[in-house]
């Protein structure tokens, strides 16, 4: 099963055929493709005019926010000033309208002078240099026709790039690896010409025309000098971008890919030769003569039917596409088989590990082995590692009390994170007042001072499942630094951003509660309340009723002192007693009220033999799972669910022992949601509130108990999918799952099937637990969810996106179900 | 959990910085990376580059 076309949105324009320099080592003139011979010198306006227009077109029909244009050649500077300023113009007028336009240039840069950069600054054109390294280096094939060198016009073209009338249109240095160059040498010369970014490019080979100076194909020459400068690189502390480096670590640590060399995300670029014609890209020019033809052109064709080329949706499958040997390989994620081009062999075509394979391999795992400096930036940071014997348990559907603390230290880790990025975005965005930004100040110092002298209180509040939900929320509407909200085009509502990230106040306040400090903080006021997660709501409407928020969010003081919180807003005050807050004996009347009616509306706790549940029903972040979630419960409500839970518990004690352990390590909040359409049983988990489950009330508490181990797959699942790259995360296909009439896409089908491992347990355990009819109806819902999970395994292991741990992970659910 | 340096587990590439002070957090690439983990489509995330690299 092929997937769809991705739309394309980088373009690289072809917009003159020559080049002023003869480099050896070109790919353009000196490969097996020699079609530039029949091409027109430069492009002509009608076809700039017409590929513009198609760009115009194919971003407007998908509605594409930025399209990537990089004018290449030969060498585009040849088309002269005038030429770049009529295509520069052709394409903004074009797109003005329709998307933002990303425009680059790549160049030898010996002609470049200051009127075409003025010219480039004036329509914010970004200029990427080919540069070899040192003179020697450069010089070894970077020559004019008649052997003269190219270096010092190159370095001219970058100095003027590096005066700061210019130094925003330096994009980067391009450099061709040539393993006779000493490579620190080469590093140390690009680095000392101070370029935002450096790629080294692996010159273009094949299993036919293998990599210059290579003796052995298992040889690993290309490794060894890439390490050489990873290791400079990493002990000077990463002083610039080095593309190729910061992939692998980006791919290594369940990012994107920041190249077409390497990677599985889909390629999305597609080529205008001069003469108007579509092509790949146009490295294939070194795998056999007319490799890049599509056969289509700029005249008759749209970019869509680009897009659905063989060529171009061969590069568009992911894991799936590649051959078995890349497939099985345990860095495929970071490799993604390599350039393209590299991976042909006259026999069979691309279905090939790159000729580079040993090298990017010994790369990949070099990098991987040096991760834990790189993620702390110098300083040895561990990772977290999943016991062998609680990964195949997890794996197999269980998982005992130690497996479920491996996966909430994790949890542990990403939240504390998490509550940084959200500190650091909200104070560099520019969105928040000078006011706003001195209250997220406050509460920082606050939460890094408890994290120093009690970080267990820091952890307690951090635990809480819907502090991540409230991260996410708002890392979701705000932009990093430098790039601010000024720059951006989203218009986010200002006081429900401004009260979310209040929220860190609430926070830091709840953590100075628990660690009995002093603090004091500003707190948002949402709905005529003050929520302080894991504790409670502080409702100051007369009735404790929401009341719809005004345009600005209000705000309260929180001042934690001498085991007393007091709450002040405007001329109204309250006093909570920090003891009562703590023994989860606080309520209206032991809240001392000046100024204003009151109601403390403290969290309420289920309790079972060997758990307690917090059933969270007024974190204004709660709302986050696929029901609604129900308004507080009343007392008469709250007595039904303990009802229910404690039978509940009671059958999961008896009957589905090997589930119990996890669920009392793991599940710590039970959310209400509202009752389901025509009274069916909802529940629902949320992917970023790891230990809570939603459910309205069943009316059984079988059901309640079934429920649980359901949704508490969902929770286990989504850990190890946080630590874990189990599939191909560019694989957008959709698969069907027996269980349901719409297709899903592979995580959907991944997380259903591994609930329903556990539901064919359950209803196989309560089979052999009840008699008669009962015991009947449970055989036979077992066996229907046997054979559909047992279906849906086998779906997943046949759809050639399961990474090897992947593949191991869902062969233990297989091992599991046949058990 | 286990670190890094003790044998016989599956790691994952989350750095754990639960001994991390969170203070030391901020402006580290750990913090971008862990955002880019469980968030990637994140505008905090996000990086924006051209995916084309070819010298000429």
């Amino acid at each position: 099963m092929s997937r769809p076309p991705v739309p394309l949105s980088q373009f690289v324009l072809k917009i003159h055929s020559r080049c002023d320099l003869a480099c050896d080592h070109c790919y353009v003139y000196e490969s097996a493709d020699q079609s530039w011979r029949g091409r027109p010198l430069a492009m002509s306006d009608a076809v700039i005019s017409r590929t513009a227009q198609r760009i115009a077109e194919h971003a407007a029909s998908h509605g594409l926010e930025t399209v990537q244009v990089v004018l290449h050649g030969g060498e585009p500077l040849l088309v002269g000033r005038q030429g770049l300023q009529r295509i520069i113009t052709a394409l903004q007028s074009a797109l003005r309208d329709t998307c933002r336009l990303d425009l680059r240039i790549h160049t030898n840069g010996v002609i470049l002078d200051k009127q075409l950069c003025e010219l480039f600054a004036d329509h914010d054109v970004r200029v990427g240099i080919s540069i070899d390294g040192d003179r020697a280096a450069n010089d070894r094939h970077r020559r004019y026709a008649d052997g003269r060198s190219s270096y010092d016009k190159v370095i001219r073209a970058v100095e003027l790039l590096r005066t700061d009338q210019f130094h925003r249109l330096y994009a980067g240095l391009l450099c061709t690896i040539d393993i006779a160059n000493d490579p620190v040498v080469v590093y140390e010369s690009l680095a000392a010409l101070d370029p935002p970014r450096i790629d080294f490019l692996l010159p273009h080979a094949t299993w036919e025309d293998p990599p210059p100076g290579r003796a052995l194909a298992a040889d690993e020459q290309y490794a060894d000098w890439l390490i050489a400068i990873f290791d400079r690189w990493l002990a000077a502390g990463r002083p610039v971008e080095i593309r190729t480096f910061e992939s692998i670590i980006s791919t290594l640590t369940g990012g994107d890919s920041l190249t077409e060399a390497l990677g599985l995300d889909p390629a999305v670029l597609a080529v205008v030769e001069t003469d108007g014609s579509y092509e790949q890209v146009d490295s294939l020019k070194a795998a056999f003569d007319g490799a890049p033809v599509t056969g289509l052109n700029v005249f008759d064709h749209s970019i869509d039917a680009v897009a659905q080329h063989p060529g171009i949706t061969a590069r568009q499958q992911g894991l799936a596409g590649l051959c078995q040997t890349c497939q099985e390989c345990p860095v495929v994620t970071s490799c993604g088989g390599g350039l393209y081009t590299h991976r042909y062999r006259a026999s069979t075509g691309f279905s090939n590990p790159s000729v580079y394979c040993a090298d990017l391999l010994k790369l990949i795992n070099h990098i991987s082995s040096r991760l834990p400096q790189v993620t702390a930036g110098g300083t040895q940071v561990p990772t977290h590692v999943v016991s062998n014997e609680s990964f195949s348990a997890l794996a197999g559907g269980f998982g005992d009390a130690a497996a479920i603390a491996e996966l909430a230290g994790a949890q542990r880790s990403l939240r504390r994170v998490l509550l940084g990025a959200v500190y650091q975005a909200a104070t560099t965005d520019g969105f928040a007042s000078d006011e706003a930004q001195a209250a997220l100040r406050s509460a920082w110092a606050a939460l890094t001072a408890i994290d120093g002298k009690r970080p267990s209180a820091l952890d307690e509040v951090l635990a809480h499942p819907y502090v991540r939900a409230w991260a996410v929320r708002c890392l979701g509407q705000l932009k990093p630094a430098p790039e601010g909200r000024a720059a951006g085009n989203r218009t986010p509502d200002r006081a429900g951003l401004l009260a979310d990230i209040g929220h860190l106040g609430a926070i830091a306040a709840v953590a100075a509660i628990r660690a009995s400090v002093k603090a004091d903080v500003m707190v948002p006021v949402v709905k005529a309340g003050i929520h302080f997660p894991t504790l409670g709501r502080l409702a100051i409407a007369s009735d404790g009723a929401e009341r719809a928020e005004g345009s600005e969010p209000e705000v309260a003081s929180a001042v934690v002192a001498d085991e007393t919180v007091t709450i002040r807003v405007g001329e109204h005050h309250w006093e909570l007693a920090v003891p009562a807050l703590l023994a989860d004996r606080a309520h209206a009347g032991s809240v001392a009220a000046a100024g204003g009616p009151v109601g403390w509306q403290p969290v309420r706790i289920l309790r079972a033999p060997g758990i307690d549940l917090a059933v969270e029903d007024t974190d204004p972040y709660r709302d986050c799972h696929q029901w609604p979630a129900a308004p507080r419960l009343t007392d008469a409500e709250f007595a039904e669910w303990q009802w229910c839970f404690e039978r509940a518990w009671e059958e999961l004690s008896q009957h589905h022992a090997a589930y119990r352990p996890a669920l009392a390590a793991g599940l710590s909040v039970l959310m209400p949601l509202q009752p389901g359409p025509e009274g069916r049983d909802v529940s629902a988990t949320a992917r970023h509130a790891f230990g809570a489950v939603a459910a309205a009330l069943p009316a059984d508490p079988v059901n309640l108990a079934l429920l649980l181990v359901h949704e508490f797959q969902h929770v286990k699942l989504g850990a190890v999918l946080d630590l874990y790259d189990l599939y191909d995360p560019t694989d957008d296909r959709l698969f069907h799952a027996p269980w349901r009439d719409d297709m899903r896409p592979l995580e959907g089908l991944l997380q259903g099937t591994y609930a329903h491992l556990a539901v064919t347990n359950f209803w196989h355990a309560r089979q052999l637990a009840t008699t008669g009819a009962e015991a009947d109806e449970a055989g036979e819902r077992s066996a229907y969810w046997y054979a559909h999970t047992r279906d849906a395994i086998e779906t997943l292991m046949n759809s050639g996106s399961l990474t090897p741990l992947g593949t191991q992970f869902v062969g233990e659910m297989r091992h599991s179900l046949r058990r | 959990m286990r670190s890094t340096d003790e044998a016989s587990g599956v790691s994952s590439s989350v750095a754990d910085v639960r001994d991390l002070p969170l203070a030391d957090i901020l402006n580290t690439r750990t913090l971008d990376q862990a955002v880019a983990r469980v968030l990637p489509d994140s505008p905090v995330a996000r990086v924006a580059v051209a995916a084309f690299n070819s010298a000429i």
